[in-house]
């Protein structure tokens, strides 16, 4: 364009921000392939996959105009062909090499918006480039290479060649701003359009023409000194709004050149591929007869697998999503607001028809709901690579053991989830496992096992890191955490206690700062993290056996299922999965009603309770009898005195504002169907604080404020 | 049916086609077919387009669009797509002649 008003940028803009999302899910699937290869190197569909995704890649960069990642990923091609073709035997080398190719293949697209390209960046190009076609040997290659990795630069030095552009717009084009006229001026200015033709079959007459709409194309024998490439980028601001065709007229004038036939059979081999590949997709072509009916099953397996692949995702803005779920979640309130007037109503068809709507509204609240949920797999799969070039740059044997991967958690957590466990991996990594000679020697077997582990359990999500190291070293803690002044030297703590210690801030006990887990200011920054998302960590280690860091998540979002009381008028729900029996008031704690904590007997074990009524400071109602809610958070039990029980009932979390942020023992409110509000009970947080409030001599307040200031918070 | 000249002005652009498709739809359906272009100061594809659909729906009624003259702008658009001013491609005519 010779001028570019700013809803052409807009559009371009837009056409890229799409093109990058395509090349990162290539790249993902090129990366995935390549550990695959790594497992496996004789895979051919996935040596197959990892082409494709490079090509792909290649191809949407060249429409683009993005010669730099174009130019790079040609050698990672070239490699990957060589490999396809049995020319090239993968080896740990060249795996190295593709996969510090795809960062680059990255970095290159994370500067497409750059005009003159970073530098360094290109620096790393060359130089990974060279290594590439090194790997190939043989310097016809690299002169081959050379050619084709830079076809712009070459075909501008070459003589002008005649192409033939077929055009034909689409509906929207004239609306969209584009008009088919200045593409074709345009192209006047990049070269000479010697033959034109308008492509007006589609215009209608009079009577039916919609003025706005375009029905125009035009074919033009054009002569430039660019190649296909820089003719298709006079048309990339189009790319949606036109059918594009631009072949090269090699019999003509201008064609005969040897560099211009060159370049014909070039592109024309590059279409065989193209087709190639699409065959390779459908059907089963395959020249060894030999492994064929091995391909044949891999493929059939492959294709099943990827199918769904490419139909699974339809991408919907998140605050669509939210408005739909916080929608429905008015609807579960409004329903059981119907219900409940129709028991009062005591009308039975009421009821019915209240029923049967409750039933379809929930049902369109749990399809709801899985909408935002994405399973964790995805993070997961990425500590592959982690796992791999961590282990090989220190030295280690490692193997990560993923399970649970389709574990569902809310997508903005799986967002924020990601860079703690990636800390937690790489700490397990660096300073959880061995060296193998220190494994061999302690009698463990040598390849050392980082385990990932997500599971639902109790309303909440539980992630845990795992591995088979040396685990925590708690003399060591302790001397340090009194060096550093977090506890006293004379305090005495549980072994728990000590291992939460290296989540303090500021702690570290590797004495060897290394690059690979920082510099040990971690622990204390994924904690924050965890628990700005209303998480939980803790860790548990054995001496020698290694460590287990569980990381437990909220549903945030999620609806749960509660268990309704109230306590003086004010309605509390606990989550439904938390709630282990209901019993009288035990004798022991009514005959102490002004304590509010205690101790009381259940079945012969003994269980701290505490009055939920004294908690929030609240009188409790004078008549009716009084009952005790037994809670589980773990393998904690403990006693939750209230004044009445009003049964199942299943709620919309909705958020508190960030005025009551700070109060942990309460995770949201939510609205009930006659119109009260009722607080949703943060039960970890409550037994954490009843625990610690029922210790002898405690006052509800942690030795080192691990659980944070809140507990105390709530009982003010 | 009439043999005078229509008068064509103003913006023929995408901003303001759709008004002139409607005079244009009037024009001819009184059986106009020569039109004078010169009064149009502003032409894009769309312009032209419509144009080319006037051509059409001449075209049904037996007779053939004429422009008779066209102001600076329009010879622009019709040069660049090749076209002659009764819309037909001019090296084809060539051919054919």
């Amino acid at each position: 364009m010779s001028q570019i008003d700013p809803s052409d940028e807009e559009i371009l803009a837009a056409a890229r921000e799409g093109f990058l999302d395509e090349a990162r899910d290539m790249l993902r699937q090129f990366e995935d392939s390549l550990l695959a290869l790594d497992d496996d190197p004789g895979d051919s569909e996935t040596l197959n996959c990892a082409f494709r995704a490079a090509h792909t890649i290649k191809g949407t960069a060249g429409l683009f105009g993005c010669d730099r990642v174009v130019a790079f990923t040609h050698d990672v091609e070239t490699l990957l062909e060589a490999v396809r073709s049995g020319q090239y035997q993968l080896n740990d080398e060249a795996m190295g090499l593709l996969l510090s190719s795809r960062d680059q293949m990255e970095a290159l697209l994370g500067d497409v918006n750059s005009a003159q390209g970073d530098p360094e960046l290109a620096a790393a190009s060359k130089d990974l480039a060279a290594q590439l076609r090194a790997l190939l040997g043989g310097a016809g290659h690299e002169a081959e290479t050379a050619s084709a990795g830079a076809p712009v630069a070459a075909s501008q030095a070459s003589t002008d060649g005649v192409w033939r552009v077929w055009v034909q717009f689409g509906n929207d084009a004239l609306r969209n701003g584009l008009d088919p006229l200045s593409f074709l001026r345009y192209m006047g200015t990049q070269g000479k359009v010697r033959k034109i033709k308008v492509l007006d079959e589609h215009v209608p007459d009079l009577e039916a023409l919609n003025a706005e709409d375009c029905h125009l194309g035009f074919e033009a024998e054009y002569e430039t000194t660019g190649d296909r490439a820089s003719i298709a980028s006079v048309f990339e601001f189009a790319v949606g709004d036109c059918e594009l065709h631009i072949d090269p007229l090699s019999g003509l004038q201008g064609a005969d050149t040897p560099s211009e036939l060159g370049k014909a059979v070039q592109v024309a081999a590059a279409e065989l591929i193209a087709v190639d590949d699409a065959l390779e997709e459908d059907l089963i072509v395959d020249a060894q007869p030999g492994d064929r009916r091995a391909a044949q099953g891999d493929r059939r397996k492959a294709s099943k697998d990827r199918v769904p692949d490419e139909t699974r995702f339809v991408r919907v803005r998140a605050d669509k999503l939210d408005r739909l779920i916080d929608l429905v979640g008015e609807l579960v309130i409004a329903s059981s607001g119907a219900q409940l007037v129709a028991q009062q109503e005591g009308s039975s068809t009421f009821a019915e028809a209240a029923l049967r709507i409750r039933t379809l509204v929930e049902s369109a609240r749990d399809g709801a709901l899985a909408l935002r949920m994405v399973p964790i797999g995805e993070t997961f799969a990425r500590f592959h690579r982690v796992v791999r070039d961590v282990s090989k740059t220190l030295g280690k044997q490692v193997d990560l053991q993923i399970t649970g991967a389709d574990t569902e958690l809310d997508k903005s957590m799986v967002e924020v989830i990601a860079d703690p466990l990636m800390h937690l991996v790489r700490n397990s990594l660096d300073h959880g496992l061995e060296t193998t000679e220190e494994r061999l020697a302690a009698g463990k077997p040598e390849r050392g096992v980082i385990a990932l582990h997500a599971y639902h359990e109790g309303g909440q999500v539980m992630i845990e890191v795992t591995d088979d190291g040396r685990g925590l070293n708690r003399d060591r803690i302790v001397k340090k955490a009194i060096e550093r002044g977090l506890i006293r030297s004379d305090q005495v703590l549980s072994e728990h206690e000590i291992d939460q210690l290296i989540t303090a801030p500021g702690f570290s006990t590797a004495d060897q700062v290394t690059d690979i887990s920082g510099r040990g200011v971690g622990m204390d920054v994924v904690k924050r993290s965890i628990e700005s998302l209303r998480g939980q960590m803790q860790l548990a280690s054995e001496w020698g056996r290694g460590t287990t860091t569980q990381i437990r998540l909220p549903l945030t979002l999620a609806i749960i299922d509660g268990f309704l009381t109230s306590v003086g008028g004010t309605y509390y729900v606990l989550p439904m999965e938390i709630v282990s029996e209901c019993i009288e008031v035990p004798p022991e704690c009514a005959a102490n009603p002004g304590a509010g904590v205690g101790y009381f007997n259940l079945r012969g074990e003994v269980l701290p309770y505490f009055d939920v009524a004294l908690l929030q400071k609240v009188t409790p109602s004078a008549n009716g009898r009084r009952s005790l809610v037994v809670a589980r958070d773990g393998n904690t039990l403990i006693g939750l005195i209230v004044d009445k029980l009003h049964g199942e009932y299943q709620t919309v979390i909705k958020p508190l504002s960030s005025l009551f942020r700070h109060l942990r023992a309460i995770a949201g409110s939510t609205i009930l169907g006659s119109g009260d509000v009722a607080l949703v009970v943060d039960v970890p947080a409550l037994v954490t604080y009843a625990v610690e409030a029922t210790r002898p001599g405690g006052t509800g307040r942690t030795p080192f404020n691990l659980t944070s200031t809140s507990t105390t918070e709530t009982s003010s | 049916m009439s043999t005078s000249t229509a008068c064509l002005a103003g913006e023929w652009t995408i901003h303001a086609i759709a008004q002139h498709r409607e005079a244009m739809l009037l024009l001819v359906n009184d059986g106009q077919y020569e039109f004078d272009a010169s009064g149009i100061t502003d032409m894009d594809s769309a312009g032209l387009q419509l144009l080319m659909a006037a051509q059409r729906s001449i075209a049904k009624q037996g007779n053939e669009l004429r422009l008779v003259d066209a102001s600076s702008v329009v010879r622009d658009v019709l040069i660049s797509y090749g076209l002659d001013a009764t819309l037909l491609p001019v090296n084809l005519e060539e051919a054919v002649s």
